[in-house]
């Protein structure tokens, strides 16, 4: 009996081991995001691009890193993840906001952005913008758009992704979203997967910034690096590439 | 189109198994080692596994999985930011994030372990005490008692509601997704975002139906072997 218990202890402890050893050699940036078109989304091949994806994969480098690693993450858990060490940066089109700003350090804004109201087609001849306070509505929890619906004491239910909540409005479970406009822009397209659903109005103009841990000298770094890219044209080019509006 | 979404869901079910497969191998002899710890007759250690076991089954595992893997690298942040050095900062601060399926693994296998746990020791003590005493009569040691007498009745008389657990096992590693493990129905549910397709994550309960019926089976023939010890 003692012996099985010995061996099985054993085990366990090599688990143990296993899972602590085995930690970074390399200098790698490690980005946090989700999927989501046209900012990280995969090529045709199941190779990362998109506008942060190259953004990224440039400034890594003038930040002193190697290589960039893109690891997916939930969106709920973003702050966690940054704290813990899991990822260096949350950067995935992140909309600035204040509550953000409370729980890490974020950059200066790289790109511009705008809240849009996504619903079906059919209901787009009659919207006016009274219709929205009437309409069942998702939006990302925790979002900008989140934000923007309580400023106006609209009521919605919260779902995990933007694209959640494209989905709750292609089902049928809810009338209308709120994304930002760079996705919907890239998803509601003819032809595409949500082609029956249209824009039927802009609110708030945003921005989007790159979020580091709370003291992290990288924020300032970064802060130069946007500048740069800004001056030298090279935002401008991803911009131009991905249909994505740059930061002034 | 089809075939493309069951390559991705079976990518996500090879995730999912084998998640389901260390956890099942890990969690069923820790659970064993627990359930004799909340038996002991050495009081301190009665009081600790249950205690432990009180903390498990009374938090939600997706709880569970969030501080397997989010506490280390924040308790390591912490303590590298302390001015005062002493050998238990310096200890910590070595922490740092461990690989995300393996923080799943291991929530599984404790969270898991409590509740085999429990079933095992309600198998052993369901064997009565006269089939004990019986085997001191006859000069068994403790160890052969258990091993020879108890062991197989306690199996058979655990069976149901250990298939019972495994199976709840096999729905609970959709969990692991909280932490970012790609799983089956993480894969469904990201099918849905990218596509715009709705039916993946029903095509991904198939899977599960299977592999439920899979097991159902198995434990039906080991019930049915079991019972010629009747």
């Amino acid at each position: 009996m003692k012996r099985m218990l010995a061996l099985v202890m054993a085990v366990v402890l090599c688990f143990g081991m296993m899972a602590f050893a085995g930690c970074g050699k390399k200098n790698v940036l490690k980005v946090g995001m989700t999927e989501y078109d046209p900012m990280n989304y995969k090529d045709d091949k199941g190779e990362w691009t998109g506008f942060d994806t190259e953004f990224a994969q440039k400034a890594a480098k003038d930040l002193g890193y190697d290589d960039v690693e893109f690891i997916i993450i939930d969106w709920d858990n973003k702050l966690n993840e940054l704290e813990s060490g899991a990822i260096d940066c949350i950067w995935n089109g992140m909309t600035i906001t204040d509550k953000i700003k409370a729980g890490a350090d974020v950059t200066d804004p790289y790109a511009k952005n705008a809240q849009v109201v996504v619903v079906n087609k059919d209901l787009k001849a009659t919207y006016t913008a009274d219709t929205l306070k009437t309409l069942k509505i998702a939006v990302e929890n925790g979002g900008a758009a989140a934000g923007i619906l309580e400023e106006m004491n609209i009521s919605f239910t919260p779902v995990k992704t933007q694209i959640d909540a494209l989905t709750e409005v292609k089902s049928g479970a809810s009338q209308a979203c709120l994304i930002d406009i760079t996705m919907a822009n890239n998803m509601l397209v003819e032809g595409g997967n949500y082609a029956n659903l249209v824009v039927a109005e802009e609110l708030a103009e945003e921005e989007y910034g790159i979020a580091f841990k709370k003291g992290s000298e990288l924020t300032v770094k970064m802060n130069e690096i946007i500048k740069n890219y800004k001056a030298d044209g090279t935002l401008e080019a991803f911009g131009k590439k991905y249909d994505v509006a740059i930061a002034d | 189109m089809f075939w493309t979404v069951t390559l991705e869901l079976l990518r996500g079910f090879a995730k999912t198994l084998e998640l389901f497969a260390l956890t099942l191998v890990f969690s069923l002899p820790l659970g064993l080692i627990i359930s004799f710890g909340s038996r002991s007759k050495f009081l301190p250690l009665r009081w600790l596994c249950r205690f432990v076991v009180w903390v498990i089954r009374g938090t939600p595992l997706m709880l569970q999985l969030i501080v397997v893997f989010y506490v280390p690298g924040m308790v390591g942040v912490w303590a590298r930011e302390q001015a005062v050095g002493n050998w238990f900062i310096n200890w910590l601060a070595t922490w740092q994030v461990i690989d995300r399926f393996m923080a799943a693994v291991i929530a599984f296998i404790i969270n898991y372990a409590c509740y085999f746990s429990e079933i095992f020791r309600g198998g052993i003590e369901s064997v009565s005490v006269g089939q004990y005493e019986a085997g001191q009569v006859l000069g068994m040691t403790r160890r052969d008692i258990f091993f020879r007498v108890t062991l197989l009745q306690v199996v058979k008389n655990i069976l149901p509601p250990m298939s019972n657990e495994i199976i709840t096992l096999v729905k609970d590693t959709s969990l692991a997704r909280t932490i970012s493990v790609l799983e089956i129905i993480w894969c469904a549910d990201n099918l849905t975002k990218q596509q715009g397709i709705l039916w993946p994550p029903f095509y991904a309960g198939v899977f599960f139906l299977l592999f439920t019926g899979l097991l159902t089976v198995i434990f039906r023939q080991c019930e049915k072997r079991l019972s010629r010890w009747q």
